[in-house]
């Protein structure tokens, strides 16, 4: 079982914008389009961030997206994952609280 | 010496359960039991009609009487024939304070209600449910001599202390309408008293010198009376004999009578239930709490998982990122709509043609003038010039006209544009995503999972120790649906469910889609059962089971006053019966009436029983005698017989295979 100190923090950037274009990194670990973004997507990115220090570029006027649809999907996304990663610690240690009996007991 | 029975019902109320009174019944239990005295003790009512139909068919001594609930304890009171019609009215007075079987009066309510109650003889419960406090008792000072006791263990140890008032047992039994043979009437709670004239006062009296009081007609201490002229004693007694002797049927018999508790071990009961099978089952059933207790922090991460709705959560994270792509799309191009031109720009105005249709209506009026006025207007206008005035006028109108069409039709496209361009402002709402409470419930599917593959690794441990057995739990994986119907008994589609073992979380979900109760999902993950194994760490022999099942059966015996054991040695490898057992015996016989039936003498000796019965069954005629082991003679309603010649009979097959035998063991240097 992973516990907060044994967990190795892994730099990973799941969001990047590059030319004009804002991309997110899927399951296959290459970049696609943020506009491709589907459920099933969102919950791999979601899972990834539990094990994994997770970073993402932010917009600047220097590092713009062009496309409106794209910058709106990209900073809407950005926000959810920076609330996520904002609460990672609490919500591993809540939910390895509630299995740590039960982890320790069956463990013989 | 009279033995009495102060104590017997007649009458259903609403502290019994219902029963019919019947006289032949009536008659019987005074004849089998042979008694010189009884009283009719009702729950707080007296029944004068019965009471003298009673009197009337009997030839004992009947004595008028009720059972009163006095300060939640019980107290019989009972008088002399001569008090009958007193008596009735004071118990009429009381019938009616007394309408419920929760309904008690208090020692002031009782004195004011029988007022001569000194006359009367009182006899509290003492040792028995439901008991009068010593605080009332010493309310009644010297009127009370005698206290009721519950069973006769409980005679022997109030009878042996002088400070407690003297003992006395009755059957309190409910004459009912009922079958039974002339033995099933016999009763096991018997008082004797040295006492010649009934009445009242003469009974007070003896009741107070406790060596008058007996429970058996040879004033022995330790014994009572079971009937058919055999005593028992109250400790350890072995009913002694060879097959087919009526041993059984002695122990059946004392099955049926009216003890507080008794536990009748039959010997199929040890056979049957030490099959592997049936052994295995009963085991575990001794051992669920403790299987309940393994699977309890298993049973909250279950009951926490069965609440995530994977489904709804799925259905939620795939609307999230429909309207979230709408929306970006709907308001990334509201923003062109803004910028386009014609979002923002108003209609043509429509040129008005009313001043050159006035003009052109005054010229035409001026050019068709017919009458006087025609020459004042041709002195001063040339006809020619206003008719070119005309036409210029007019070709100014349809020119006018001609760009009003142009503008509605413009001011048309314009309105369809912008009605457009608005439909495209109506932006779409992106639905509420909780990503939190998302996170952490496929977390917590990733830790079930993980949990469950940690459960299904095999594991042994010893948990208990259990009458010298060493008690085994194992954890260990189902093999199959079939596997899992054995756990869970109502039927449901395990097959379904079985082929998803592998991926925990998806197998819960199909539990729970099949119909398993929540409840008893959490079993059905990894297999907890406890296995019996003796010194050798090897799984129970047969007799080893049984002699499992007997002492587990003997363990709880604190409510038991008699406990009845059917031929234990047959289900033992051991014919004497191991030291676990005797032990246990012993101690039982301390605190409980035993009863075991045997054709081995040898466990009459080993277990230093304090009363043999011995049962023969000659030429048809079942015979019972008891004594002492280390008396010479067992006595009963047929004579004596000697207690050596008993013992060496059933022990070695008769005296000439013993003395044949002697020869053998001589001659080996036994």
């Amino acid at each position: 079982m992973h516990t907060i100190k044994e967990r190795k923090y892994i730099k990973m950037k799941i969001f990047k914008i590059e030319e004009g274009k804002a991309y997110f990194v899927s399951e296959d670990g290459n970049w696609e389009l943020v506009n491709n973004i589907t459920a099933q997507k969102l919950k791999h990115l979601i899972s990834k961030s539990f094990y994994e220090d997770i970073t993402f570029d932010e917009e600047t006027d220097q590092n713009k997206i062009s496309n409106p649809a794209s910058r709106i999907i990209y900073n809407k996304l950005i926000d959810k994952l920076k609330s996520l990663n904002e609460n990672k610690e609490d919500i591993i240690r809540e939910v390895e609280q509630e299995y740590k009996q039960a982890f320790e007991k069956y463990s013989e | 010496m009279k033995k009495i029975d102060l104590h017997i019902h007649t009458k259903s109320t609403v502290s019994d359960s219902n029963f019919e009174f019947s006289m032949d019944s009536m008659i019987k239990f005074v004849e089998v039991n042979e008694l010189d005295v009884i009283a009719i003790t009702n729950h707080n009512i007296f029944d004068i009609n019965q009471f003298n139909e009673i009197s009337d068919k009997l030839d004992c001594v009947v004595l008028p009487g009720v059972e009163v609930d006095i300060e939640n304890g019980h107290l019989l009171v009972i008088t002399d024939i001569e008090n009958l019609d007193l008596f009735n009215s004071q118990c009429e007075s009381l019938s009616a304070l007394i309408k419920t079987e929760n309904d008690s009066i208090d020692y002031d309510q009782f004195t004011n209600l029988f007022k001569n109650y000194k006359d009367y003889l009182l006899i509290p419960h003492t040792q028995k449910d439901p008991k009068i406090s010593q605080s009332t008792i010493e309310k009644f000072n010297e009127n009370i001599v005698c206290g009721e006791v519950g069973s006769n263990g409980k005679w022997q140890v109030t009878y042996k202390n002088e400070h407690l008032l003297t003992p006395v047992l009755f059957s309190d039994i409910r004459i009912k309408d009922e079958t039974k043979d002339d033995h099933d009437y016999y009763s096991v709670r018997n008082t004797y008293l040295e006492c010649n004239e009934i009445n009242i006062s003469n009974l007070k009296d003896t009741l107070k010198v406790r060596s008058k009081v007996h429970v058996n007609k040879e004033k022995l201490e330790g014994f009572f009376e079971i009937g058919d002229n055999l005593l028992a004693s109250t400790g350890l007694n072995i009913i002694l004999g060879k097959r087919s002797s009526g041993k059984t049927y002695i122990l059946e018999r004392l099955a049926k009578s009216e003890w507080n508790n008794v536990k009748y071990i039959q010997q199929f009961e040890l056979s049957a239930g030490s099959k592997n099978d049936k052994f295995d089952e009963k085991l575990n059933q001794l051992y669920d709490s403790m299987a309940t207790e393994y699977y309890k922090e298993f049973d909250t991460v279950v009951k926490s998982c069965i609440k995530i709705n994977n489904k709804e959560n799925n259905l939620n994270i795939n609307s999230y990122i429909e309207t979230l792509v709408e929306f970006a799309k709907v308001e990334s191009e509201k923003n062109e709509f803004a910028k386009a031109a014609l979002y923002s720009s108003e209609n043509y105005s429509i040129i008005s043609i009313v001043e050159v249709e006035t003009l052109i209506d005054a010229v035409t009026n001026i050019i068709d003038a017919k009458t006087e006025y025609k020459e004042i207007i041709e002195k001063y206008l040339i006809r020619e010039q206003l008719v070119k005035l005309h036409n210029e006028l007019l070709i100014n109108k349809i020119g006018k006209q001609k760009s009003n069409i142009i503008i509605n039709e413009t001011n048309d496209v314009l309105n369809n544009i912008r009605l457009e361009l608005k439909k495209h402002s109506n932006i779409p709402q992106i639905t509420e995503f909780d990503i939190i409470k998302f996170a952490k419930d496929i977390l917590r599917i990733k830790k079930f999972n993980e949990l469950v593959e940690i459960s299904k690794k095999e594991v042994t441990k010893k948990v208990d120790e259990e009458f010298g057995f060493k008690i085994i739990r194992k954890r260990e994986m189902y093999t199959g649906p079939t596997d899992l119907n054995n756990v869970y008994k109502p039927r449901v589609k395990f097959g379904d469910a079985y082929p998803l073992y592998e991926n925990p979380y998806e197998y819960l979900e199909k539990m729970i889609e099949i119909g398993v109760e929540n409840s008893s999902i959490h079993k059905l993950f990894f297999k907890v059962t406890f296995e019996a194994q003796n010194q050798f760490d090897k799984k129970l022999s047969g007799g080893e089971r049984s002699e499992f099942i007997l002492l587990d059966k003997l363990k709880y015996n604190e409510l038991d006053e008699v406990i009845l054991l059917d031929e234990p040695e047959s289900s033992f490898d051991n014919i004497f019966l191991n030291e676990n057992i005797a032990t246990k015996i012993g101690e039982l016989a301390k605190t409980s009436t035993v009863f075991i039936s045997t054709h081995n003498p040898n466990i009459a000796v080993h277990l230093n029983s304090n009363n043999i019965i011995y049962t023969t069954n000659d030429d048809g005629i079942f015979k019972s005698y008891n004594g002492e082991i280390n008396s010479s003679e067992l006595k009963g309603k047929y004579g004596v017989v000697s207690t050596k010649t008993v013992l060496l009979d059933l022990m070695e097959a008769g005296v000439d295979a013993y003395n044949k035998r002697k020869e053998i063991y001589k001659n080996e240097n036994i």
